[in-house]
């Protein structure tokens, strides 16, 4: 028996000391690389792409009638109405592809004597400016909704004291010849995150709690 | 006993003392470690910043020294100087928003134009927008689906995009412990992030699940930051404190339109001002059959969806 009682004598096996610390040393570098509870990586953000926020309309809106490059007037003088049977005179506008439901007839539309205007009820010329006065002919309701911004896209400032308010005219959204709304390429699906669990599937009513995001 | 290590036997024990030392010495490392997250969890607020007041009892002068220190921050960040403002509410304005779910074709545009407007972080993904896509003929909200790809609009289908309805009767404004979200005389809902705690219980109060939490630092790149900022909308947020459509009142307030308005290709989206009675929504409203989300639930959003007759 020694007399040495004093507790800081005590003897530890080496080993068991070692695995001890070990042990909390490989929490320590776990903790700090992040190695369990890793996030999702940070190294390259996705852009997004300029398309999907693009303000633009999906057709361009001409500012001149021409056709092959050349102004409506080259060939149609406007002397005398356009009559007949246009495929006696030769095939010129094939690839016109009318499917305008019931509206099946240039004429209806296009001014009989001059091609690059368009014709109202009573005959008089409505210029390509205009051109929402044509549809508004068989379109009356749509063409109130217009006005009132209801029908149609406006942009820029609602506040008109404070800057120009932008609409868009029919053609802009409507191809003329065949007006209904093309369908479009839809941008990419949300992600769900990595960091939650999808709740079977990717309903709505799961990421209505959040449960998502 | 024989205890007493004999001079010169090999050393294969360590006094207790010493275990002692190297263990604090390890479990203190570890623990700092495992803390060590904290230090971007919190992105210790400034004296100036912990001392602040509510924003409704901020001064001008507190105000622009606030915006000042954002712009500096938000240039240090990204290297982009901002125009950071506090647009205020205009008077004898109340906004209000109409979506028309007969010409919506679920293209998510808005979405993507949302998210670059009002710098969301892009990963984790964070999008104010939701397009639910429905049978036609059925209002099932909770089977919708949000993960439709490829052409829209799909045969059979209509879509319905939810972002914030900006209540009336706001239940997250209620649900808020600590007035970090309140509702503006222009009837935005809107959050200050400073003050934001994330507690999240915003987000279980609100039945459109319009808001979004930031669990990570929100990443935006570089070259995507849009530098027209507002405190209460589109500035950088911080990790942690929740997020939600404003309107775009850094825009609204300026007499613009939001950006999901300008982006729509198909014009299904409405804007204005509600006690205008000229304004397209106030039309909108007189002649169309209009429909809010869950009225049950007696929110009186500032949202509504209309169909086209
Ligand atoms: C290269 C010459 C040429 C140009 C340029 C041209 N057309 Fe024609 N177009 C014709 C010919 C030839 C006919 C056949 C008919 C006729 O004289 O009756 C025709 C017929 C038409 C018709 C009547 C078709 C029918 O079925 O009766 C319309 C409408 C018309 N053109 C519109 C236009 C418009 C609008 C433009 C300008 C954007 C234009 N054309 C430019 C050559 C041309
Ligand atoms: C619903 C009214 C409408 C009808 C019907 C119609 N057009 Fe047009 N057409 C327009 C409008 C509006 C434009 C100019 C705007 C544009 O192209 O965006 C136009 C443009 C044109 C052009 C020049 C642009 C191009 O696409 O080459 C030609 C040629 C033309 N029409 C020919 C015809 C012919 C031929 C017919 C009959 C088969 C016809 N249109 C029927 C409204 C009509
Ligand atoms: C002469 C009358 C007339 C004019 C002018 C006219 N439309 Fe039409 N439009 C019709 C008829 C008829 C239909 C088919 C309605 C139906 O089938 O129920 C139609 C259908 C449409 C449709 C729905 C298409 C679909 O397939 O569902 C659109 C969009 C449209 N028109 C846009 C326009 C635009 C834009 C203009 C002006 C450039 C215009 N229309 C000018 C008569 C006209
Ligand atoms: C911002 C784009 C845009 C503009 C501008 C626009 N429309 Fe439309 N229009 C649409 C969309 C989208 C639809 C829905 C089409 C669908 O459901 O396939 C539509 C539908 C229609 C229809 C079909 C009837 C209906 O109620 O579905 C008619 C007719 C029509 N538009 C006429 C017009 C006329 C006339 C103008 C100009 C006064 C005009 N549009 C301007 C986007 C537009």
């Amino acid at each position: 028996m020694t007399l040495d009682r004093d507790e800081g004598s005590k003897r530890i096996p080496l080993a068991a000391a070692g695995a001890a610390v070990a042990c909390l040393l490989a929490l320590a570098v776990v903790f700090t690389k992040d190695l369990i509870g890793k996030g999702p990586g940070r190294d390259d953000i996705p852009k997004l792409s300029p398309e999907y926020a693009d303000p633009s309309t999906v057709r361009k809106v001409r500012t001149e009638m021409t056709f092959d490059g050349a102004p409506c007037q080259a060939c149609h003088e406007g002397a005398e109405p356009l009559q007949g049977n246009p495929h006696e005179k030769g095939i010129f506008h094939e690839h016109i592809e009318l499917k305008h439901g019931r509206n099946q007839h240039c004429f209806n539309c296009h001014h009989r004597m001059q091609p690059a205007d368009f014709s109202n009820f009573d005959g008089s010329p409505i210029k390509l400016d205009n051109i929402q006065l044509l549809c508004a002919k068989c379109h009356g309701t749509i063409y109130r909704d217009w006005g009132l911004g209801i029908h149609g896209r406006r942009s820029g400032f609602w506040d008109t004291a404070k800057g120009p308010l932008k609409t868009q005219v029919c053609i802009a959204c409507h191809n003329p010849h065949w007006p209904i709304f093309k369908p479009l390429k839809a941008a990419p699906p949300p992600h769900i995150n990595p960091r939650t669990r999808a709740k079977g599937g990717k309903t709505a009513g799961a990421e209505n709690h959040g449960g998502l995001d | 006993m024989s205890e007493e290590r004999k001079p010169g036997e090999p050393a294969n024990e360590i006094s207790r003392r010493a275990f002692l030392a190297a263990l604090t010495t390890s479990a203190v490392t570890a623990t700092a470690a495992a803390l060590s997250p904290l230090k971007d969890v919190v992105d210790l607020p400034t004296l100036e910043e912990f001392l602040r007041l509510h924003y409704k009892e901020l001064t001008p002068e507190d105000k622009k020294a606030i915006l000042e220190r954002i712009a500096a921050q938000v240039e240090k960040d990204y290297g982009v100087r901002p125009n950071v403002t506090d647009p205020p509410p205009i008077p004898g304005v109340e906004f209000g928003y109409a979506l028309n779910i007969g010409r919506c074709i679920g293209c998510r545009k808005c979405v993507y134009a949302c998210a670059k407007e009002n710098n969301q972080s892009r990963n984790p993904q964070i999008q104010y927008i939701r397009v639910l896509q429905m049978r036609k003929g059925s209002i099932d909200v909770e089977s919708a689906k949000t993960d439709y790809e490829g052409e829209v609009p799909k045969d059979g289908f209509y879509y319905m995009p939810v972002q914030c309805h900006q209540c009336r009767k706001a239940p997250c404004v209620k649900a808020c412990p600590v007035q970090a979200t309140w509702q503006e005389p222009d009837g935005i809902v809107v959050i200050d992030y400073n003050w934001c705690i994330g507690c999240r219980y915003c987000m279980a109060a609100c039945p459109y699940g319009a808001r979004r939490f930031n669990f990570e630092k929100p990443e935006i790149p570089k070259d995507e930051l849009n530098p027209e900022m507002g405190y209460l909308s589109n500035r950088p947020r911080p990790k942690g404190v929740v997020e939600k459509c404003h309107f775009c009142l850094h825009r609204t307030r300026k007499g613009k339109y939001p950006a999901c308005v300008e982006v729509c290709p198909t014009g299904s989206r409405k804007f204005g001002n509600l006690l205008d009675p000229d304004s397209e929504i106030a039309n909108i409203i007189k002649t169309k059959r209009v429909y809010v989300l869950k009225e049950e639930v007696g929110t009186l959003p500032r949202f509504y969806y209309y169909f086209n007759l």
